[in-house]
């Protein structure tokens, strides 16, 4: 399958690496996708999810920034969609709910989902194209 | 605020998207149409470079990996860079058992 140019959907690794600046890659990723009308989604559990691993306020703070940028679409996990969310996080997720989330909004786009090498094998498993974080 | 009347050459299958958009009532006219495309553009460079000036300047190497992830047409020397980065992933990999 092949992703489209519209949109990218986030996985943890990716959206808390643009919050904490832990490299310059996916800031410098925001900028261009802003620059060409690209959609970012970020589902609202791997939000969650980033916010969780970030040790400070400022880190915090650089999250809201991203996502309040109007590039980003966050996207809400919806009761209709829970079921199908949990069956996927159980079935090539090894249970985690905002991996299997991204993978279904993913899914449904057909967008590519940018996360780390360690987290790439679930997407890959059902058949979405992935971008690894350098 | 004030307007400037300007003369533009637009592929022909655009402008007959564009006046069938009027047509159907999407715009009030083909320079309204026009007018709101370019202000779409202006805005999402201007938010561009409010990022750019929050967290830049980027390297050219992690703007070569925002092409390719982004999906957009590569620079001269990108392809250098994204070998490099490859690279260095694949050094960080544990080796395989034997």
């Amino acid at each position: 399958m092949t992703g489209s140019v519209s949109g990218r959907v986030l996985d943890v690794p990716a959206l808390a690496d643009a919050a904490a600046g832990r490299s310059e890659y996916m800031r410098a990723w925001l900028a261009v996708m802003t620059r060409f009308g690209h959609a970012v989604a970020v589902p609202s559990t791997v939000r969650a999810r980033a916010a969780d691993q970030l040790a400070s306020a400022a880190e915090l703070a650089e999250l809201d920034w991203f996502c309040a940028s109007g590039t980003v679409l966050e996207i809400p996990l919806s009761s209709a969609d829970a079921g199908e969310v949990s069956q996927l996080a159980g079935d090539h997720f090894g249970g985690d709910i905002a991996a299997a989330h991204a993978a279904l909004i993913a899914r449904r786009r057909h967008w590519l989902v940018i996360t780390s090498e360690d987290r790439a094998t679930g997407f890959r498993e059902i058949g979405l194209d992935v971008e690894l974080l350098p | 605020m004030a307007t400037t009347k300007v003369t533009i050459t637009l592929d022909d299958e655009v402008l007959t998207r564009v006046r069938a958009a009027v047509a159907g009532g999407e715009a009030a006219n083909v320079s309204s149409y026009i007018s709101e495309a370019a202000s779409q553009r202006v805005a999402r460079e201007a938010r561009a470079e409010e990022i750019e000036h929050r967290w830049g300047p980027f390297s050219p190497k992690a703007m070569a990996w925002a092409r390719r992830a982004a999906g957009v047409t590569a620079e001269p020397g990108d392809a250098a860079y994204l070998a490099e980065i490859d690279a260095e992933r694949s050094a960080r990999r544990p080796a395989a058992s034997a």
